[in-house]
């Protein structure tokens, strides 16, 4: 006779398994992995030896600085002004009630990054939409191209155009209930607009604000699609330098691409770090 | 008032920013050129969609949303089991096993691919099978936090109460919880979806010639350039999503309202 505590608990872990073993095995077998394989120990291609050389390798290569580099200013600029403008956003679209205008800026969260590639493409490529209206405005001989260029302004768009509504959506409704609950309050103790923008909603907003930043940071650092069709081919970003370096047909390569694979990881944990301790912290008087 | 019309400017500025390239999209699918002089683009077409139905990708674009759907499906109903478990049990360091459910969205899409290449090469399960847990494991998260909050707020208190009075597992599923709860299962079965239909680089990398999805077919046309049939492309990629959220919200609301009548 199974005890009703004992019973309890297993109906708990029968509960718990699937999610957990799918998380769990996946992310330790990939750190574990990349981990080893990074220190140059792949018996299956004949290397056999623990050693640090290839990160020692790859931290004088000025080819992979110069990609982290670009990765890291290309994600760091997209995410601040992505995030800046979505707080703004959120603000005026949590006051109104408008369906469609509400519907209309979470349109590009569907798209997928290639697609939303597309029609940044077609829309600041030259000979896109932006040089079409320019030109009806009467100003010729406009030289309109924002995709390709060194700095990588065509990724840092696409990321805004795809940040900027994820931002909005998920502070929005912080916003609107905040507005029910303590708006009134601060204009009878005599509180200007402006002060109870930046005293009350932005404070009681702050998770949830630093935590999408850095969602959308380490997803615009990491990610491949954008670089890959809308980057310039030098410096290519990082993500896409681990992909050529893993595939590349000399196989001793592969280890430098797991080294790079390692760099990538362990920067998603800081994060992950930073982005627990937000989660953690400050829980009473929030609202969710 | 010079100040309010500052904010106004800067408002219709990010919405012309954000509406923009959908009017592009709009513009191309149904024009195939636009020439530099021209005011308004001439050519009209439908060559684009012509191209879309002969070539048989709008069947690759329905095989990619039905298995989207069955990865939000599954991943709605894990992330249930594990919040019923958050929310009914009372253990020590409860923030740290919630935490490790968030874990998949702050690790790059790229790493988890190449790492976890030589375990799905090693197993023996087959590549839509490897997909199918890669997809779960990047859409779980969101869809947990959706499901977690909702749990959060109302609890499950009122289930208990029917389970005390006398009712079995399944009414008391069926009557108490599905009612409350439908709301926050169909917002999270719809960001799931959303996260694993506009997956690229998995199903690139880990899949085979059976999983191609809707954003592989697309990328061709970036790399050339062809604006029209790209532009009708992410037109019916966009229609496919919202025909699948518009069928899922109204099943929602349709359960919602028989429930709440009988």
């Amino acid at each position: 006779m199974i005890s009703n505590i004992k019973k309890k608990r297993i109906q708990g872990i029968l509960l718990i398994l699937p999610a957990l073993s799918i998380i769990a095995i996946v992310t330790l077998f990939v750190i574990i992995n990349t981990f080893i394989e990074s220190l140059g120990y792949i018996p299956e291609l004949s290397f056999n030896s623990f050693t640090l050389k290839y990160y020692v390798d790859l931290f004088t290569d000025v080819v992979f600085l110069k990609s982290l580099y670009f990765s890291f200013k290309v994600a760091l600029i997209s995410a601040i002004v992505a995030t800046i403008l979505g707080v703004y956003t959120g603000y005026y679209v949590s006051k109104w009630s408008d369906n469609f205008t509400s519907l209309l800026y979470k349109m590009p969260i569907l798209l997928s990054y290639v697609a939303a590639a597309v029609l940044i493409y077609n829309t600041y490529s030259d000979k896109g939409l932006l040089y079409h209206i320019i030109s009806t405005l009467g100003i010729s001989e406009v030289k309109v191209n924002l995709v390709y260029t060194d700095s990588g302004l065509g990724v840092i768009l696409l990321n805004i155009f795809k940040g900027l509504p994820f931002v909005a959506f998920c502070v929005a409704p912080i916003f609107m209930k905040a507005d029910e609950t303590y708006s009134f309050v601060a204009q009878n103790l005599g509180c200007t607009r402006f002060q109870y923008i930046i005293k009350i909603l932005l404070p009681l907003a702050k998770r949830s604000i630093v935590t999408s930043f850095l969602i959308i940071f380490n997803f615009n650092m990491f990610t491949y699609e954008g670089f890959y069709y809308l980057g310039p081919s030098n410096p290519i970003s990082i993500g896409v330098y681990a992909y050529k370096t893993y595939l590349s047909p000399d196989l001793s390569n592969r280890i430098y691409g797991m080294a790079i694979n390692m760099i990538m990881i362990m920067i998603s944990i800081i994060l992950c770090f930073l982005y627990y301790k937000m989660v953690k912290g400050h829980r009473e008087g929030e609202i969710i | 008032m010079m100040k309010k019309f500052f904010y106004r400017v800067v408002l219709f500025i990010i919405f012309t920013f954000l509406i923009l390239p959908m009017l592009s999209m709009l513009i191309w699918s149904f024009f195939s050129n636009w020439r530099a002089i021209d005011i308004l683009p001439s050519s009209f077409t439908f060559a684009g969609f012509n191209y879309f139905f002969a070539s048989k990708d709008w069947y690759i674009g329905i095989k990619s949303t039905i298995f989207s759907m069955e990865v939000a499906l599954i991943a709605t109903i894990i992330s249930i089991m594990v919040s019923r478990f958050l929310i009914s049990t009372n253990i020590k360091n409860k923030n740290t096993l919630e935490s490790i459910f968030y874990l998949p969205m702050l690790l790059p899409v790229i790493s988890v691919c190449l790492g976890s290449h030589k375990l799905f090469l090693q197993s023996p399960i087959s590549s839509t099978f490897a997909l199918l847990i890669l997809h779960i494991y990047f859409s779980l998260p969101y869809a947990f936090k959706m499901t977690y909050s909702y749990y959060s707020i109302w609890g499950v208190e009122e289930e208990l109460t029917a389970r005390g009075l006398g009712a079995s597992f399944w009414q008391a599923f069926r009557y108490i919880n599905l009612p409350i709860y439908i709301q926050g299962y169909i917002g999270s079965f719809i960001m799931a979806f959303i996260i694993s239909y506009s997956q690229y680089f998995i199903n690139l990398f880990i899949g085979n010639h059976n999983n191609i999805n809707f954003s592989m077919i697309m990328t061709p046309y970036i790399a050339n350039s062809n604006r029209n049939i790209a532009a009708v492309y992410t037109l019916m990629y966009i229609f496919y999503g919202v025909v699948v959220m518009m069928l899922t919200s109204l099943m929602g609301k349709n359960i919602a309202r028989k429930k709440s009548l009988s």
